[in-house]
């Protein structure tokens, strides 16, 4: 009797700092999405402080589309963070550096950059063929998906301006529907402005009115960098049980659209789509979860990603940064639309993925070249060709 | 799809899953000990522990991927010594429903142990293991470590008294068909026993001595030999 009063009460202890817990840890992440946000602004100051020549210069360098996809792949790579790179890419559009058109292609090379992580988890079952197979199939999965997306979309918006448009047409609703974003004036806005505007007037009182632009731009980076280390780290800690519920219940039943929901649900809750599909990397090495019940999860995540440019835009003065973070969310579900439902469609990624991971197994320096080629020299051959 | 919204300790689901094994295993070795002294129909008990033992072994393989499913999403942060010892224990549980399974089988060589002259003895034994299943489950779940210290020294006592059984009847010049079912008997509840020891043990003993106690305190402040 007396100990399961005692059980009682521990119960009730460990429930309460539990909730304490939760409660901080969702505090701070809120604390950091305001740095992020004024991470952007402030990227977006410093940009908009560099002048016409360097408006110039990024307009020259990525105006060909594939350079701007080449763009894309390596500064994702090279900061192993897609939404570093869509946030950047925000700004520079809310800036007016960068048209929206010219965007695109570097949203579709981030989404290809952004899948070299798990790629990379994945090198960490290589001692065991089966589940090396396995795992790096799980990762390429992610690769094909997205290099399949951008062959099939990118010449369609070089060609029609399918997805600016689309992303053009969805912006116009948002915009009709949240008119404080775009209007100035709103106590949001202001908020979010105001570290910028701190920033800006402490380095010219220090009369370094020179070096403005790349300090306000370099302080942006790091803000936007530290905010979404901090905001995935605190909400991974708030969500790991719910995240472990909603992968058991995927490995009980099976997968599908409830699968697609469950990782963008995921990814959006922790601001990354690396530590979903990093997630799925193991469990299907450990042959737990098939590649077909992945793939899904796969997709919602990339879907869930694009929130982090969506959020991103909120912070920027032009509407046409919310019509860039549109057209990350309509290259992504028209990826899906294209290579999901139908089953015929379906099988390519999975059966490249298969393919490669079994050619890997029998050949193991074909990895390296796979992740060295495809996301490091090929981009580099591109922005020198174009 | 709506589970990620709901959250909860997977490691003390993985605990309950465990216990409720266990309480599944309680199950099958009343129906079997029933089935082999001749106090049910041998072929309906054999389906009626076929299809425990089917469940026992899917909560099994649903503890494993729990587990790895915690451990992947935790990371770093997880209790890693605590996964290898319910890993371990959950290996223990099914292996206990095999050995159910194994009494059961002894109706096929036409065993009936209630016919004999040490029928009050066996049933005796019976007895005392379906206690220490039930003593057991408690102690796991409640951790009395206490209880656990008691618990295995018995079961030590009782794997020597066992073996002395199935000593004589190995050597006995009884016929086969009656002593070979007892010394299976006797062989199969001794295994039983050092199975529920294996699982008493994860709740007082470091991960590296699971399945090899040696009464100690829970810290151990001595040197390592």
């Amino acid at each position: 009797m007396g100990d399961s009063v005692e059980r009682e009460k521990t119960r009730t202890r460990t429930a309460f700092l539990a909730w304490t817990e939760t409660a901080v840890r969702l505090a701070v992440a809120f604390f950091f999405l305001y740095v992020f946000l004024a991470g952007v602004k402030s990227l977006e100051t410093g940009i908009s402080a560099f002048g016409s020549d360097f408006v110039d210069q990024v307009f020259s360098s990525v105006a060909n589309p594939i350079a701007g996809l080449a763009a894309g792949v390596l500064a994702t790579v090279l900061v192993q963070s897609s939404s570093v790179t869509t946030s950047t890419i925000v700004g520079l559009v809310g800036a007016g550096v960068l048209p929206v058109d010219y965007a695109v292609p570097m949203v579709m090379g981030a989404n290809i950059g952004t899948t070299v992580t798990n790629t990379l988890a994945s090198l960490g079952h290589v001692r065991q063929s089966a589940y090396f197979e396995r795992a790096l199939a799980a990762a390429t999965i992610h690769d094909y998906f997205n290099i399949l997306s951008v062959a099939v979309l990118l010449p369609l918006e070089i060609a029609f301006g399918v997805i600016s448009r689309i992303a053009q047409g969805l912006a116009s609703v948002f915009d009709g529907l949240l008119p404080a974003v775009d209007t100035g004036g709103s106590p949001i806005k202001d908020a979010i402005a105001a570290p910028a505007g701190w920033l800006e007037g402490f380095v010219e009182s220090l009369g370094w009115t020179g070096a403005k632009g790349g300090i306000l731009l370099a302080l942006g980076i790091g803000a936007i960098f530290l905010a979404l280390w901090m905001i995935t780290r605190q909400m991974k800690a708030v969500m790991s049980g719910r995240i472990e519920n909603a992968i058991n219940g995927i490995l009980a039943k099976g997968a599908g659209a409830a699968a697609l929901v469950v990782g963008f649900l995921m990814t959006v809750a922790v601001q990354s789509s690396s530590i979903t599909t990093s997630i799925l990397v193991p469990l299907v090495a450990a042959g737990v979860l098939s590649l077909p019940n992945a793939f899904p999860v796969t997709l919602g995540a990339n879907v869930g990603t694009t929130v982090t440019a969506l959020l991103a835009s909120i912070a920027a003065d032009s509407s046409d940064a919310l019509v860039i973070a549109m057209a990350h969310l309509t290259f992504n579900v028209l990826g899906i639309l294209i290579f999901y439902p139908w089953p015929p469609m379906r099988r390519i990624p999975l059966r490249l993925a298969a393919v490669t991971a079994n050619a890997a197994v029998r050949r193991k320096s074909l990895v390296a070249g796979y992740v060295i080629g495809l996301f490091i020299i090929l981009p580099l051959l591109l922005l020198l060709i174009t | 799809m709506f589970s990620i919204f709901r959250d909860s300790d997977q490691l003390e689901n993985v605990e309950l899953q465990l216990a409720a094994m266990l309480a599944q295993c309680q199950d099958a070795y009343r129906i079997a000990t029933e089935a082999v002294f001749g106090e049910s129909d041998p072929t309906a008990a054999g389906e009626e522990l076929l299809a425990l033992d089917r469940e026992i072994n899917r909560t099994e393989r649903a503890v494993r991927r729990e587990l790895l499913v915690h451990g992947t999403v935790r990371g770093a942060e997880v209790d890693q010594g605590l996964m290898l010892t319910y890993m371990s224990v959950a290996k223990d549980i099914e292996r206990i429903g095999d050995k159910c399974k194994d009494i059961w089988e002894l109706t096929g060589m036409g065993a009936n142990l209630s016919v004999g002259d040490d029928t009050e003895e066996l049933q005796k034994h019976r007895r005392h293991v379906a206690q220490l299943i039930e003593w057991t489950l408690d102690a796991f779940t409640t951790e009395d470590a206490q209880k656990v210290h008691e618990l295995i020294s018995t079961i030590d006592d009782d794997a020597e008294h066992y073996d002395s059984h199935v000593l004589q009847f190995v050597q006995t010049d009884l016929p086969s068909r009656y002593a070979a079912p007892r010394a299976l008997f006797y062989r199969y509840i001794k295994r039983l026993s050092r199975h529920l020891s294996n699982i008493l043990s994860s709740v007082v003993m470091p991960v590296d001595r699971l399945d090899f106690y040696k009464k100690s305190k829970a810290l151990d402040l001595k040197d390592d030999e």
